[in-house]
């Protein structure tokens, strides 16, 4: 059984592998061999370990994409509900409603917490009736903050 | 393979050799390989520097605990399996025993 060229059976191994553990396994090979020892069960043994290895590593990597995909996409969904697209409407204690003049757009009142914050006005806010004060058409109008750090709010006015 | 490199450092061959001595149990290449790299990348076991293509291993301190620990649990399988082995030949040697509780004699 001397020299049957078993050891270029060692293809079937990932080339990770064969580069840190090829020349031992066929230096073994070659001991067997030497031996005479080397038997039809070992070529079988020696297939199927490769394969069984290049499985295993494809399972690895598959893993190793899986998880990567799945921390890229919490990253990212975070950063999307920390900018605020994604979260859920504020509170309504975190809202600010004012009522302006529809005309001259003065202010005429203002409820909720209306900080100095940039604020962006909802959807929501240009179904509401318009109604008159003060003898002029006006609009009550919600604004949400864009960005909006945690912290209690009062209602100002 | 742990209870082999637990006498000393061996390559390849020569772990095939051992474990077939003290266990009767002849690893193919292949299965010898792929357990060295398995237990190599879990920290058990360590390669020395090559003597030519040959790469020795030794068993490291984690392989032993490792190699401990399994004995320990292969201990009280052996133990349970003994004292249950003489249970059974004690009653099947002594007075026949009713199957069930409650059966009539």
């Amino acid at each position: 059984m001397k020299g049957d060229g078993t050891v270029h059976w060692l293809w079937v191994y990932p080339r990770a592998w064969h580069k840190r553990y090829g020349d031992e396994l066929a230096a073994l090979i070659e001991d067997l061999e030497h031996d005479d020892d080397l038997r039809a069960v070992d070529r079988l043994d020696i297939l199927r370990a490769g394969l069984q290895t290049r499985a295993r590593g494809r399972r690895r990597r598959a893993t190793v994409l899986a998880t990567t995909g799945a921390v890229t996409l919490a990253s990212t969904l975070g950063a999307l509900t920390i900018a605020g697209v994604l979260s859920s409407p504020p509170s309504p204690s975190s809202r600010c409603s004012v009522e302006i003049n529809a005309k001259t757009g003065k202010v005429l009142w203002e409820r909720g917490d209306c900080g100095s914050l940039p604020r962006r006005v909802t959807g929501a806010s240009t179904l509401l009736k318009p109604h008159t004060s003060q003898g002029s058409p006006s609009h009550t109008i919600y604004l949400l903050p864009v960005v909006r750090a945690p912290q209690s709010s009062q209602p100002s006015g | 393979m742990l209870t082999s490199l637990a006498a000393g450092p061996k390559h390849g061959h020569a772990l095939m050799k051992d474990i077939s001595v003290f266990a009767d149990v002849r690893l193919g290449p292949g299965t010898l390989y792929g357990a060295i790299s398995r237990l190599e990348e879990r920290g058990l076991i360590a390669a020395l520097p090559a003597d030519d293509r040959r790469r020795p291993y030794e068993i490291t301190g984690e392989g032993e605990a490792v190699l401990d620990a399994s004995l320990a649990e292969l201990g009280r399988v052996v133990a349970a399996g003994r004292s249950r082995l003489r249970s059974l030949r004690t009653a099947q040697g002594g007075s026949p025993q009713p199957a069930l509780h409650g059966g009539r004699a």
